[in-house]
């Protein structure tokens, strides 16, 4: 049984509310996606949406994210799936069907299911949004054959035959399968029974998993002839940096924390870290600031009268390999792209010139009779000069 | 019954439970602006009417004036409007005479102004043409004034060059650029005060556009000072809501 | 905006006979200026006391801030209205 209470006009059940605090789930369908690039598009258009979120799960012609977490505007989630989308359709041309729920079944349903014919919606570029709570009501219309888009753990060929008995014992709906108890059913269809029923009621079974990462990842290479100079360096180092790179970019991480470690034929090794303002992939931002912190490490070498030529080997190292999901107020509302770069900017700055070269100011208190009180201005990247 | 049968159902059962509307339909929103348009407003309406459809141009604006004509307020709002539009601003202050407080009060985010402090004007124009060469600014304001070194004119034009490839504005506040080709000229000077009984308020502001020596165009904005610092920036929050 | 000097820099300044100014030097010349405002801050009890007549004035063409600090008797640019 359920109670309602009256809020905003609006009457809801108690289980609508503890469903407020299940995960929602983002399901994008493309019917149309056969082709034989097919899978390379939605490879790539997966670790795309690894950016917007750590959780995210492909199949044939489908890709699920997890949206929690995702700092909403106005807590509008047509702005998520608007960002999802726009990050998708550089890989995929077509716009996909879209369908946002607390349970992977029904967002899978409505967005494979498609147009319902409700006016507003004859557009490709829709996204089907379902009230926490309503994904009961919403799947228990559907056949049972519904119950193929869903995410159970087992094999594609035992959900198809316990589909196909539920059907034999008269089970036709998701409905009438969530008025089951799992015991009656349990006795014809085995263990997956426990799993079939909360699906048609609208529990997810599975989470989408977090996509694993390796937390650090390590490039070394010898030089068969010393190198004499930082630029031929150059291209080493981006050899390393497009190796290790490519890996992080696959499991749809990002890489915060880079260290370089260079031996030479005399003297202490040079080492070089860059704390990445944002975690990133970007080759040539990271070897931007690898290569001054490097320049600094040699000016510090020199300093001391240290041979700095001979470079015989290097190490780079990603450590602190993140989810990509980093500040996804990116991809949220109108921003110019230059904010993130900016940033990078002006850390090369503070690396270059010098930690206290770029601050923010702060307030303090605006009428402090002294004006050095008023303000303070702080680093804007302290992560420098470790 | 047909699957798309089956879920028009569905979801007209949720409407009847939950109301109409209860299903949302979340319309894509391209955002076509999000690369190269962002508008860099001066914040004063009737110099965006001079300066329409953008705003600042691409390239070079040099801000003139004697030292308490205006132009910095100028350039903090010009700042604080490309800030609301998304834009990247970045504040090299070759003087150290940044003011937080009034930056705020004119409607700057402080946390995302990166200022610069470099050491001298070499130093100023180095770091801005190494913003602008990695296109990371909409708008970047190289606060010269008061500064006892003079900028080396091909120093600008360099980076003004820079600045129109990558389709980013400078405004530099000089207070001596002759001879300096630049996108656009601003002259400012205070040509009376805004009173209230015996207290000044604000100022009148006339901005003149130069290209040579031709004055070919100008305008009179009201600015309005604040009494105290909390002030302004309470009444620039209240203006903004 | 205001151009905020880090530290308020020393000025040069004539008074009349109550001791309010008439004219500075400012900006390498002698300005007549008016008094718009004037209000005192006192925070003697503090470790670092500071006793100060803070005056908003207008000269030709601007609006500035400067201070008597009454500790020491100097008088001070605080900012200048830009």
């Amino acid at each position: 049984m359920c109670s309602s209470h009256a809020a905003h006009g609006r009457r809801f059940a108690t289980s609508e509310l503890r469903q407020s605090s299940v995960p929602r789930t983002l399901h994008l369908h493309w019917p149309t996606l056969h082709d034989d690039r097919a899978a390379a598009q939605l490879r790539n258009a997966t670790h795309a949406l690894g950016r917007i979120s750590p959780l995210v799960a492909s199949g044939a012609r489908q890709i699920e994210i997890g949206i929690d977490g995702l700092r909403v505007r106005n807590g509008d989630e047509s702005a998520v799936a608007s960002a999802a989308l726009r990050a998708v359709a550089a890989h995929i041309r077509t716009a996909p069907r879209a369908a946002i729920a607390s349970s992977r079944l029904a967002a899978a349903v409505a967005a494979t299911v498609g147009e319902v014919g409700t006016a507003g919606l004859a557009d490709d570029a829709a996204c089907t949004i379902l009230p926490p709570g309503s994904e009961a009501d919403f799947l228990a219309p559907q056949r049972v054959e519904a119950l193929r888009f869903a995410a159970t753990g087992r094999s594609s060929e035992e959900l198809a035959e316990a589909i196909e008995r539920c059907s034999l014992l008269g089970v036709r709906t998701l409905g009438a399968l969530a008025r089951l108890r799992s015991g009656e059913l349990g006795a014809r269809l085995g263990s997956i029974a426990g799993l079939l029923i909360p699906l048609a009621r609208g529990e997810d079974v599975q989470a989408i998993p977090p996509v694993p990462l390796p937390r650090r990842l390590v490039a070394r290479e010898s030089f068969d002839l010393p190198l004499t100079s930082i630029e031929e360096f150059r291209f080493p180092l981006r050899r390393a940096l497009d190796d290790l790179l490519a890996r992080v970019r696959r499991d749809g991480a990002a890489v915060g924390l880079v260290r370089l470690h260079v031996a030479r034929e005399r003297g202490r090794p040079l080492r070089a870290v860059a704390r990445l303002p944002l975690p990133t992939t970007d080759r040539t931002q990271i070897e931007r600031l690898l290569l001054a912190a490097l320049e600094r490490a040699v000016a510090a070498a020199r300093a001391e009268r240290l041979d700095v030529d001979g470079l015989v080997s290097a190490q780079l190292q990603f450590d602190g390999v993140l989810p990509a999901s980093g500040d996804q107020l990116t991809l949220l509302g109108a921003r110019s792209p230059r904010v993130d770069r900016l940033a990078w900017s002006t850390a090369a700055i503070a690396i270059r010139y010098g930690a206290d070269r770029v601050v923010h100011a702060e307030i303090v208190d605006p009428d402090d009779a002294r004006p050095e009180r008023r303000t303070r201005l702080v680093r804007a990247h302290p992560e420098v000069g470790e | 019954m047909g699957e798309a049968a089956a879920a028009t159902e569905a979801l007209a059962r949720i409407q009847q439970r939950w109301g109409v509307g209860v299903i949302r339909r979340g319309r894509v929103v391209t955002d076509p602006q999000l690369r190269g348009l962002v508008v860099r407003s001066s914040g004063f309406a009737a110099l965006d009417a001079l300066l329409a459809p953008r705003g600042a141009p691409d390239g070079l604006t040099l801000l003139r004036g004697a030292v308490g004509s205006g132009r910095t307020t100028l350039a903090l709002r010009t700042a604080a409007a490309t800030q609301a539009a998304g834009g990247a601003v970045a504040w090299i202050d070759a003087s150290h005479t940044f003011d937080g407080v009034e930056a705020a009060a004119r409607g700057v985010q402080l946390t995302s102004l990166p200022i610069v402090m470099p050491f001298d004007i070499n130093e100023a124009l180095e770091t801005a043409g190494s913003i602008i060469a990695a296109d990371a600014a909409d708008l970047l304001i190289l606060d010269c004034a008061g500064v006892r070194a003079s900028v080396r004119g091909d120093g600008l034009e360099r980076l003004a060059a820079r600045a129109r490839r990558t389709g980013a504005a400078v405004i530099a506040l000089v207070d001596s650029a002759e001879g300096v080709l630049s996108d656009l000229s601003l002259e400012c000077s205070t040509v009376g005060w805004l009173r209230i009984g015996s207290d000044v308020v604000g100022r009148k502001m006339c901005v003149a556009l130069r290209s040579g020596p031709r004055r070919d165009a100008q305008v009179l904005i009201d600015v309005l000072e604040p009494r105290s610092a909390r002030e302004a920036i309470r009444n620039e929050r209240i203006a903004a809501e | 905006m205001t151009r905020l000097l880090r530290h308020p820099a020393p000025l040069r300044v004539r008074e009349d006979a109550t001791g309010l100014p008439t004219s500075i030097e400012l900006f390498g010349r002698t300005c007549e200026i008016q008094v718009i405002e004037r209000w005192r801050i006192s925070e003697r009890w503090w470790p670092d006391p500071i006793d100060r007549d803070y005056l908003r004035i207008s000269g030709p063409g601007w609006l500035a801030l400067i201070f008597r600090d009454l500790l020491d008797g100097g008088w001070f640019l605080e900012r200048v209205y830009d």
